[in-house]
């Protein structure tokens, strides 16, 4: 099959080792991949930043670079990229007025799939390890991004191929469907909120105790791992009035995760509200990185994907 | 051809600089990102907020999991709503004529003001005056009266208003404002609550922090009002237009108290809760109790139609209120927020709120639908109702709940497309600036590849270090993260290098 | 003054909706959708569903709408049901094959003093001893009398087995809404016959002619960290008698 990547801008610029992690999956099954040139990236900061008309050459652009070739599929390693082709960038050459481009990119989004639909539901690859020669014997804990749950639906096909992944320790993130706190222009506009937001987020990755999170979002991941480098380097969570710890229910108990001692009343003590909160205490382990799938399926025997403790790079979070 | 430089979208609406916005409480004073700073570093609010949606969110999954059919019924829902709004005259209409022949008499109020004038003079023809020289008025919660800003007003003609409800009478004697439209105190815990009891409630005596015991303080203190008011004002969950039928959905009594007892009932309705059939309840009764408290059925649902005879109030108003829905009807777009019938689950699963609570949305709607219905029902340029749409991640939660499916991302998102083109954004020029720029780079797969190139550069300079720390508004990013150090060749260059090298290898061969 | 803001907000919604016209009822599809209709029919034979008719003014747009009409429980289950969400949300539930009276006077304190709508079925008071008011017509008790009463027995509408839920409709085995709210114990009597599984079926049995009381378990609250505490203003305690005749 003729596969076209679209490596979208962040990983085309940020975390170019992803995309190339993409094209290595997809040639070890045997497919060709080609790189439409011209591409650049699917519009969506531009569009929900409520700038429609300089959405608009954006999204030309990318009807240009992806109708110029021919190409069976197209796969892009990022699940929001792949949200904005089809639930926004119609829409928003509609209201342009410009009924062809809409048209077009809806064609274009029709054939587009995040990697793991792609692997899953076109390729039909259900065992990582057996299919794709996945090996990572890391512990590894899964942040589901939120255009990957509710807008593709992507359900468990993402923690799926990662279960499946050879040697891997798969722990469960707590409160995994929260935010990460990014949304893009949300996290410049509204930092506060933002950092709070991935105060917590943070606290539930120290919580499980893993080397490295993953995800199908280049961008979650790079405010991840952002989030976990600070807190490793500073100690603390800045930039919000972080005060207070995640809230989970559990076995009928309210447990807080990564709590100061100060939040930890014991039950019944006046000014305590929830009543018996149960600590799950941090476990933060330092050398902690973000790392999206696509690289821990490539990882293999032969040529692993080498995590902190085993000397590799952790810059801002992320591993490189 | 390029459009920057031109102005921007169309407007959507029709005829909107004709359809004033709505006035009272639904307007944000400063934006919020400023408002909410404050409620960040509220330890006990956190606390408390975090302990309340955490338990909601629970009990919400747990009783629409028992429904096979949810989807078919919020798709109902939906339908239902969207019919009302695309032919809300005619069932306008209806309702009126429906609810006029079984006795009761419409109001209309154009805006807050209005509708105050109207509750005010209902009372004073109504309500004896007392010997404290003032009237009273008994109250089941009511958003449309919140908005209004109703007990406010009253409060300045000598009317005094008892909020029934519990959480709304903890808000009233606490001197503060609900933070959620369904459990209003939800940033109070119990012993908050019960400090407020104690020095408000002359007659509470000694209370502990039990919820059972201060439950029970709010019912003593709340009987005789109940037994002797003359006059209640009520909200509505639905008007019913094929019957002329409204009707409240509650949990204590207090609704039915309300409801029942009292003379005269005046109930403050917004004029988009009608429903076209009595049928309808079929869907939302089913609903909006799972949505919002979490349970199969609330306690206690009341209907009525105008008056029964020699069952309650036979002096049954009704005011119908505008106060800036024809505005967000006239917004295609955004029409559907009007769909809402106050669940509250969106507020329950939203990251934001969670961390903020509901003062921080400045206006009676908190949430992500009032992040939607505020500036639709004032425009974006009312105050700082254009920082409302940017107050989200988009993280699609609240939609996922919606019981009528109110795509409120996408409303968010054509908000902000609104708040642009009215050019009121809050935010720095500078991230205007970078959009611009980021516009004219991405337009072209040269230009973006032209700029790429200067990553050896960019990764020299920083010494392939990551980046701590930036200036300007990157530095609102970098105030609590990290980033990576750029890497050396963009992917584009990568690919590029390795499509030419396998070219020569293939011309060697 | 009103009469302004009527045409007011009526032109403004045209406006919004795109439709030409001032305060008047602009109606966009005039054909299907009728400017008013009549109240809907009286009774519980009212007229059947046109699945075809116009939506506006003929009622609710969901008629072919695939959510479910009906519930899959029937005789003993179905009763099973509803006695289980009905002690999930602290009612007192009880049974009883043929007559109620014995159960009745069960539930109430001996020389206790009751209140209950004009056509209760006398019978099930037969074992009753004490002072027993009937609220008629012309004879209502007054707000006081009714604070001052003991509990309050009546029969009800409808039971919607899913969610727990008593239907009473002001009819004279229902008595008006006053009676059912200002005394702290409700004895409710539910005929087998009258219970429905799910609520659509619930509300199919209904018509708005009178004022509706649907109950669900005592009065209760969540306003205190969400923490559920039954009994506020309406009746704290709520019996629900299950007749099989």
């Amino acid at each position: 099959m003729k596969v076209a990547l679209f490596a979208t801008c962040i990983i085309d610029a940020m975390y170019p080792e992803v995309a190339q992690a993409t094209v290595t999956i997809l040639r070890r099954l045997g497919h060709e991949v080609i790189f439409p040139e011209g591409q650049t990236c699917c519009g969506q900061m531009h569009i929900n930043s409520g700038k429609f008309a300089q959405a608009e050459p954006v999204i030309a652009a990318h009807a240009r670079a992806f109708s110029s070739t021919e190409w069976d599929v197209a796969v892009a390693p990022s699940a929001s990229c792949v949200a904005s082709l089809g639930h926004q960038q119609p829409m928003v050459a509609t209201r342009m007025g410009n009924e062809a481009l809409a048209t077009e990119a809806a064609d274009i989004a029709g054939r587009t799939y995040e990697l793991s639909q792609l692997l899953t539901d076109v390729l039909g690859i259900t065992d990582a390890g057996a299919d794709l020669g996945s090996h990572f014997p890391h512990r590894v804990t899964y942040h589901p991004s939120c255009h990957g749950m509710r807008l593709l639906r992507l359900g468990q096909r993402q923690s799926d191929l990662l279960r499946s992944v050879d040697g891997i320790d798969f722990v469960e993130l707590p409160l995994a469907d929260s935010c990460c706190g990014f949304g893009g222009t949300f996290s410049v506009k509204n930092p506060e909120v933002s950092s709070a937001m991935l105060a917590d987020k943070v606290r539930t990755i120290h919580s499980t105790g893993a080397e490295v999170c993953t995800g199908g979002d280049a961008s979650c991941l790079l405010h991840i791992g952002g989030g976990m480098s600070r807190f490793e380097r500073t100690g603390k969570f800045e930039g919000t009035p972080d005060v207070t710890a995640v809230h989970m229910k559990k076995d009928d108990m309210t447990a807080v995760i990564g709590a100061s001692e100060a939040d930890h009343r014991v039950p019944g003590e006046r000014g305590t509200s929830p009543q018996e909160p149960s600590r799950l205490q941090s476990g933060l382990s330092v050398g902690q990185s973000a790392v999206h799938l696509a690289r821990i399926l490539a990882s293999t025997k032969e040529n692993p994907l080498r995590v902190q403790s085993e000397g590799a790079t952790v810059s801002g979070g992320s591993l490189r | 051809m390029t459009f920057l430089g031109m102005p921007l979208l169309r407007s959507t609406r029709h005829d909107d600089q004709e359809i004033p916005g709505g006035q009272g409480n639904i307007v944000e004073d400063e934006s919020f990102a400023k408002v909410s700073h404050q409620h960040l570093s509220n330890q006990q609010l956190r606390n408390n907020i975090g302990h309340a949606t955490a338990t909601i969110r629970d009990k919400r999954s747990e009783v629409v999991a028992e429904l096979d059919d949810w989807e078919a019924l919020r798709e109902a829902g939906s339908r239902a709503k969207n019919q009302v709004m695309e032919n809300l005259p005619e069932y306008l209409a209806q309702f009126e004529e429906n609810f006029t022949a079984a006795g009761g008499v419409i109001h209309w109020a154009r805006d807050a003001d209005e509708a105050n004038a109207i509750v005010t003079e209902l009372v004073e023809a109504n309500a004896p005056v007392l010997e404290s020289g003032r009237r009273e008025v008994i109250k089941v919660k009511s958003m449309a009266t919140q908005e209004i800003g109703l007990n406010e007003h009253l409060e300045t003609q000598d009317i005094d208003a008892f909020e029934t409800d519990l959480a709304e009478l903890i808000v009233q004697l606490g001197n503060d404002k609900p933070s959620h439209i369904l459990v209003p105190a939800i940033h109070r815990n119990r012993d908050e609550i019960r400090d407020i009891f104690m020095e408000k409630m002359p007659d509470a005596g000694e209370l502990t922090n039990e919820p059972a015991v201060l439950a029970e303080a709010a019912r003593r203190h709340l009987r005789h009002k109940f037994l002797t008011t003359k006059v209640a004002v009520s909200g509505a969950n639905f008007g019913i237009a094929d019957t002329g039928t409204l009707g409240v959905v509650e949990s204590e009594g207090n609704g039915r108290m309300c409801l029942t007892l009292p003379e005269t009932l005046i109930t403050v309705m917004g004029i988009e809760k009608l429903l076209p059939s009595f049928d309808d309840l079929e869907v939302f009764l089913q609903l909006l109790p799972r949505s919002s408290t979490g349970e199969r059925m609330n306690p206690y649902t009341s209907f009525w139609t105008g008056t029964t005879p020699g069952d309650g109030p036979q002096n049954v108003h009704l005011v119908l209120l505008d106060n800036g829905r024809t505005r967000a009807l006239a917004d295609e777009h955004g029409r559907s927020a009007l769909n809402c019938i106050r669940c509250s689950a969106c507020m329950n699963v939203c990251p934001v709120y969670e961390r903020t609570g509901g003062h921080a949305y400045g206006s009676t709607y908190p949430g992500p639908i009032g992040a939607i219905l505020s500036p639709l029902m004032t425009g974006v340029e009312a105050e700082e109702n254009g920082s409302l749409p940017y107050a989200s991640s988009l993280c699609g939660a609240c939609y996922d709940v919606c019981p009528v499916k109110i795509n409120i991302p996408e409303i968010l998102v054509h908000l902000r497309g609104e708040d642009v083109e009215a050019n009121h954004s809050p935010v720095s020029s500078q991230l205007d600036a970078a959009l611009t720029g980021a516009s004219w780079m991405m337009s072209d797969g040269k230009r973006m590849a032209a700029a790429e190139s200067g990553l050896p550069i960019a990764h020299a300079a920083t010494g392939g270090n990551p980046i701590n720390s930036l200036p300007g508004i990157a530095g609102a990013w970098t105030s609590s993260r990290d980033i990576p150090a750029l890497p050396e060749k963009s992917f584009r260059q990568l690919w590029a290098e390795d499509e030419a090298r396998a070219a020569g290898e293939d011309e060697e061969r | 003054m009103t009469d302004t803001a009527r045409e007011e907000i009526l032109g403004r919604i045209n406006r919004a909706l795109g439709r030409r016209g001032g305060g008047e009822y602009v109606s966009s599809v005039s054909e299907s959708v009728p400017a008013a209709s009549p109240a809907r029919a009286t009774g519980t034979d009212a007229a059947p569903k046109d699945p075809g008719a116009p939506a506006a003014g003929g009622g609710t747009v969901n008629q072919s709408a695939d959510y479910l009409r009906t519930g899959a429980h029937e005789g003993e289950e179905l009763i099973e049901l509803l006695v289980d969400r009905l002690e999930d949300y602290k009612a007192n539930v009880h049974r009883v094959s043929g007559d109620p009276a014995a159960t009745i006077a069960g539930l109430l304190d001996s020389g206790s003093n009751i209140v209950v709508p004009p056509g209760l079925d006398h019978s099930w008071l037969a074992s009753f001893n004490g002072e027993i008011s009937v609220d008629a017509p012309g004879q209502e008790l007054s707000i006081p009398e009714l604070d001052a009463q003991a509990a309050v027995v009546t029969a009800s509408a409808v039971a919607i087995a899913q969610t727990g839920t008593i239907v009473l409709d002001g009819s004279p085995e229902c008595g008006r809404r006053a009676i059912t709210l200002v005394p702290d114990h409700h004895v409710c009597v539910v005929r087998v016959a009258d219970i429905v599984d799910i609520v659509p079926e619930g509300i199919a049995r209904l018509t708005p002619d009178a004022a509706l009381t649907f109950i669900s378990g005592p009065s209760a609250t969540s306003d205190i960290e969400l923490k559920r505490v039954e009994g506020v203003h309406g009746p704290r305690t709520l019996d629900v008698v299950i007749v099989d005749t």
